[in-house]
């Protein structure tokens, strides 16, 4: 197009624009997009039957996260969120200092629940679910950690934690509580983790299962008690929570 | 109101060429009769042939008539005069002689009678046993913007389908966005009316809109109308005439249908994306302008990726004259096949992921496209009785198929039939099978006195519609075309009972008061095979399907009252009740009044200057009040009902004709569109937002349309002229609101048209867009994921529909 046919165009348009903001009102809502950080907790004691257990290392994946009006969110109910995290991120589970993660993008409404995954994703397109780039090496979370039996002798463990929804589009998580109502003085979204509360269901007889490597080490395998006993508090005694800051 | 009556007569003369033919015809013409008595465009209604026609016309130019009054005023009338030609005799060659005849040429036919009366009073009996005077037949004037469109300004600037007319009327936006196989999408002074759901179409009286379409409430696609057919367009906006039925919420559109030229035509163009069309029409001779024969075919590449079409229609109409009835039949079919690029997220378009033109890469999406087939027979008998009183009486067969397959959410739909079927694509395929079957009649009265001081004309009328409709929608995999869901399986039944009175009367010489009452009664019947589907996983103990029954009737007056405050300035108010349809799938069983309700007034100024009517200027204020708005849910591929709407406006319209060779038309229609109350509460949603005054989402608050043309001759080539036209279109849209505080870009688009015209020789260039501007047809906001591959998007995202870039077209034509 012509620079000077551009030029009268831009003019009509701006000459109208008095008229035309009269009229443009608004529309309900409004789009958005705020600072998310992720925060840990420092590692303490978890004290079990028996023993005493202290994480030396969490390194969690979050995300996608997807936030809903709804009272009760499953994916189901909530073809439309109102704001959503589309990505992947690993954070210190045991640093209480803010990590940033990427921002969160939407719109303004009164969120009341959530749905997210641990770096693991079942999508719609996905035969079966998979691990998503920024995923804890392919895993939903890695936790380290020292056990102190009651009766004296000590020993480490590692678990590499995967949550995979159970259906293609479906969640890891479902039904995470949150009220907000997201406006755009709403200035930035934490989500906290507590990995120490995640070990609050193991039970000693169910480590001591557990045959230790050459190092003395324990692994965690997926169908052992503890290792379902930590995906039990991640995804449902202990989930993350949500704390907004502003209105 | 009082017709116009001949003051000075002049023969016309007798074509010379014929004489030896020994035909002595008549020839009906078509005149308006302006304030100042002298007459202008002239149309052949009934034609003699070329001779007879020019030799009438030349005549009738120079007649002068007293105009046609109301009370006192006089006002611009179109009426029909019979001219009869004899052949030459020099005991009738009287020049004050209705029957004319110029060359004083022996012949060997008897001596007619020579008729001793008065010239004038042999006019008016011409006229009365002839003549057609339509412009008395009904007062139309229903509302400030009720207006008629006649054919010079429907062509003053060019038009890429019979949808494109509806330009030129005040307020419409109108684009073709989905392809040439689905119908336009319509805007009416703040009506986003989807594909026709708030405006009421017509076509020579036969309504287009299709109740319970599955791609849209009054889907009403305007493909099968040539361009080179449409002889008017009335539009009424609001909702003030007892005539308006169905979708009349924001207004009513009246095509006629004719060709005025004579002869045959024969058109071929080629332009821009490897477009071409073909035209035909035949127009014969010594019928009127209703008579006419017309084929059409065009093929285009498309201005992008996946926008190829084809389409052809061809249209046959004959109307003849028997007694005081005239008869038209008509019968048309249009079929197009069309693939569509349909949406693109603005974000992957921004981020170059995708481009303006472009489809998305996938098979889901490149098998998007739309099918469309259409038939129509149709009777119309009109009949002129000698005290003014007449009668209409139509009957209509339309069949319509309809298949679509677009893909607005990308990867986001799971099977209802089976949830383990995910992610093959939202490729929704709809498919509407609809026969119709129909009537309208309607008579109306001599004048009456009721009391001394007030004379009024009563007209009643009867329609009746049967509708009976297959629709489906399932979710298709491409490329392999299996079907991974089924969404809908229905058979609906649509039963349309109306019925009206109507009053026009003139209550002082300077206070006129129309309208009356109308009522209509929709039954409906569906048959919802998939209702209370069971989910695979789910043990089966019921059979699915529900099949449920619903009725109701809706009443509304309507009243435009009109007072010609002086001769030429008129001042019109009206209020109208009417009403839209359901979607009959919607409806439950036994739902007792299946109607959205809207209420419209209007008040405004209606000033004509000049004696030939050089300049008419509009200008209104409107408030119309929708009971239940609907906006666009790309999930369902349809429009879903969002809650009660207001929309406040104003409108100002003008047309000149300062010379008979140039014409102009501005309109500009601002409106508030605004939702009345909090939008209604979903699952998802169960507190959505809401502020008072909330604007309609998708509405232009201003609409601005300016045409003009001027044609005229050029200079001469050898013997022959060389007429020149040259014209051109601009509309304007502002910004749109769009949903979470967004604007749309405003819109503006120049079209424009050069044409020669050299003896039989016709060629035109048009170009479309001329500033090549990038713009959005339409905007959406809704959340989708055209990413497989990515994580789904959950939160509303804008989509566009690209417009057409600049585009050029060719055509050349012949005239025989």
């Amino acid at each position: 197009m012509m620079p000077s046919a551009r030029r009268l165009i831009r003019d009509l348009s701006i000459g109208l624009l008095p008229a035309l903001l009269g009229a443009c009102g608004d529309t309900g809502r409004a789009e958005l997009s705020l600072p998310v950080f992720a925060e840990g907790t420092k590692a303490r004691d978890v004290e079990i039957e028996g023993a005493r257990i202290r994480l030396t290392q969490a390194e969690i994946a979050f995300g996608p996260l997807y936030l809903c009006a709804t009272e009760s969110a499953e994916s189901d109910l909530c073809e439309t969120a109102l704001a959503e995290l589309l990505s992947t991120q690993t954070c210190d589970g045991l640093s209480p200092r803010q990590q940033p993660f990427p921002e969160l993008a939407g719109t303004t409404g009164k969120v009341q629940s959530g749905f997210f995954d641990y770096g693991i994703t079942w999508g719609l397109t996905q035969q079966m679910p998979s691990p998503n780039k920024g995923s804890v090496r392919g895993h939903s979370a890695r936790l380290r950690g020292q056990i102190e039996l009651d009766d004296g002798p000590s020993f480490a463990f590692h678990a590499d934690i995967d949550i995979e929804p159970l259906s293609a589009g479906d969640a890891a998580v479902n039904g995470l509580r949150t009220r907000h109502d997201l406006t755009t003085d709403t200035q930035s979204l934490t989500v906290l983790f507590d990995p120490n509360a995640w070990l609050r269901r193991i039970k000693l007889a169910g480590i001591l299962m557990l045959e230790p490597d050459e190092k003395g080490e324990v692994s965690f395998e997926p169908g052992s008690q503890p290792y379902e006993a930590i995906v039990q508090g991640m995804t449902a005694n202990s989930p993350p929570t949500l704390e907004w800051l502003g209105h | 109101m009082v017709p116009p009556r001949v003051l000075a007569s002049v023969p016309p003369d007798f074509p010379p060429e014929k004489l030896a033919s020994g035909e002595h015809p008549s020839v009906v013409l078509k005149v308006t009769v302006f304030t100042n008595g002298s007459v202008g465009d002239i149309t052949v209604e009934h034609s003699a042939g070329p001779e007879f026609d020019a030799a009438a016309i030349a005549a009738m130019a120079k007649w002068t008539f007293a105009p046609a009054l109301r009370g006192n005023t006089p006002i611009a009338s179109r009426v029909g005069v019979a001219v009869h030609f004899e052949l030459p005799d020099l005991l009738v060659h009287d020049v004050s002689s209705v029957a004319g005849a110029a060359a004083p040429v022996p012949h060997s036919h008897e001596e007619p009678a020579r008729d001793t009366r008065h010239p004038e009073a042999r006019a008016q009996e011409v006229m009365g046993a002839k003549a057609h005077v339509h412009g008395v037949m009904r007062g139309e004037q229903r509302g400030v913007n009720d207006v008629r469109i006649d054919g010079a300004l429907l062509r003053a600037a060019p038009a890429q389908d019979s949808g494109d007319l509806l330009k030129r009327a005040p307020g419409v936006v109108v684009a073709r966005i989905e392809g040439d196989a689905v119908a336009q999408r319509i805007m009416l002074r703040g009506f986003d009316a989807d594909h026709g759901q708030d405006v009421e179409l017509n076509v020579d009286g036969v309504p287009i809109n299709q109740p319970s379409h599955i791609h849209g409430q009054g889907y009403a696609d305007l493909g099968f109308m040539i361009p080179e057919t449409v002889r008017s367009l009335r539009l009424t906006e609001g909702v003030y005439d007892p005539r308006q039925g169905d979708f009349a919420v924001a207004g009513t559109a009246d095509f006629e249908l004719g060709v005025e030229k004579r002869g045959i035509q024969v058109g071929s163009g080629y332009g821009s994306f490897r477009s071409f069309r073909e035209l035909a029409l035949y127009a014969p001779q010594g019928f009127g302008a209703d008579t006419f024969g017309a084929v059409t075919f065009k093929k285009s590449e498309g201005f992008g990726q996946n926008r190829g079409s084809t389409s052809g229609g061809a249209i046959a109409q004959i109307g003849w004259d028997a007694g005081p009835l005239h008869l038209t039949l008509h019968g048309s079919v249009y079929a197009a096949r069309a693939a569509t690029a349909n949406v693109l997220r603005r974000n992957d378009i921004e981020s170059g992921k995708v481009g303006f033109y472009d489809v998305y890469p996938l098979a889901t999406t490149e098998a998007q496209g739309a099918a469309t087939q259409r038939a129509q027979i149709s009777a119309r008998a009109r009949y002129h009785g000698p005290r003014g009183e007449n009668a209409d009486m139509l009957a209509f067969v339309v069949l319509n198929t309809f298949r679509l397959q677009a893909n607005y959410t990308g990867f986001a739909e799971t099977s209802r039939k089976n949830p383990r079927w995910t992610g093959r694509g939202d490729l929704i395929e709809q498919s509407n099978d609809d026969r119709s079957f129909g009537f309208k009649g309607r008579y109306r009265t001599t004048e009456l006195h009721p009391f001394t001081f007030m004379r009024t004309f009563l007209e009643t009328g009867v329609s009746g519609r049967f509708n009976t409709i297959e629709q489906k929608q399932n979710l298709i995999e491409a490329p392999q075309n299996t079907t991974w869901d089924q969404r809908i399986d229905a058979t609906i039944s649509a039963l349309d009972v109306g019925g009206y009175l109507d009053l026009d009367t003139t209550i002082t010489e300077r206070v006129h008061l129309r309208g009356g009452v109308r009522a209509d009664l929709l039954n409906y019947q569906v048959d919802d095979r998939l209702a209370n589907l069971i989910p695979a996983f789910r043990e089966q103990d019921y059979i699915p399907g529900y099949r449920r029954s619903a009725a109701g009737i809706a009443v509304g007056p309507r009243a435009v009252l009109e007072v010609h405050v002086l001769p030429e300035l008129s001042v019109i108010g009206a209020y109208g009740e009417g009403y839209r349809s359901p979607m009959a799938l919607l409806l439950d069983d036994g739902e007792p009044a299946p109607f959205v309700k809207v209420k419209s007034g209007d008040l405004g100024l209606r000033h004509v200057f000049g004696g030939k009517d050089e300049l008419e200027l509009r200008a209104s204020g409107y408030l119309t009040r929708l009971s239940d708005d609907v906006a666009f849910d790309p999930r369902e591929g349809r429009a879903e009902p969002v809650g009660p709407s207001r929309r406040v406006g104003f409108v100002f319209y003008g047309v000149t004709r300062p010379w008979p060779w140039l014409l102009g038309a501005l309109s500009v229609t601002y409106v508030k569109a605004a939702l009345e109350k909090p939008p209604y509460s979903t699952v998802e949603d169960p507190d959505p937002p809401f502020k008072k005054g909330q604007a309609l989402p998708y509405i232009p608050p201003v609409v601005l349309r300016a045409d003009v043309s001027a044609e005229r001759h050029l200079f001469e080539a050898g013997d022959h002229p060389i007429m020149g036209k040259v014209g051109a279109g601009y509309s304007y849209w502002s910004p749109r609101p769009l949903p979470f505080g967004q604007r749309a870009q405003p819109v503006s688009l120049i079209d424009a048209e050069l044409g020669l015209t050299y003896r039989m020789f016709t060629g035109t260039l048009s170009c479309f867009n001329v500033l090549d501007v990038q713009y959005a047809a339409l905007e959406l906001t809704y959340p989708s994921s055209f990413n497989p591959d990515g994580f789904a998007s959950r939160v509303p995202a804008r989509h566009i529909m690209a417009g057409s870039p600049r585009s050029f077209f060719a055509m050349f034509g012949v005239s025989l």
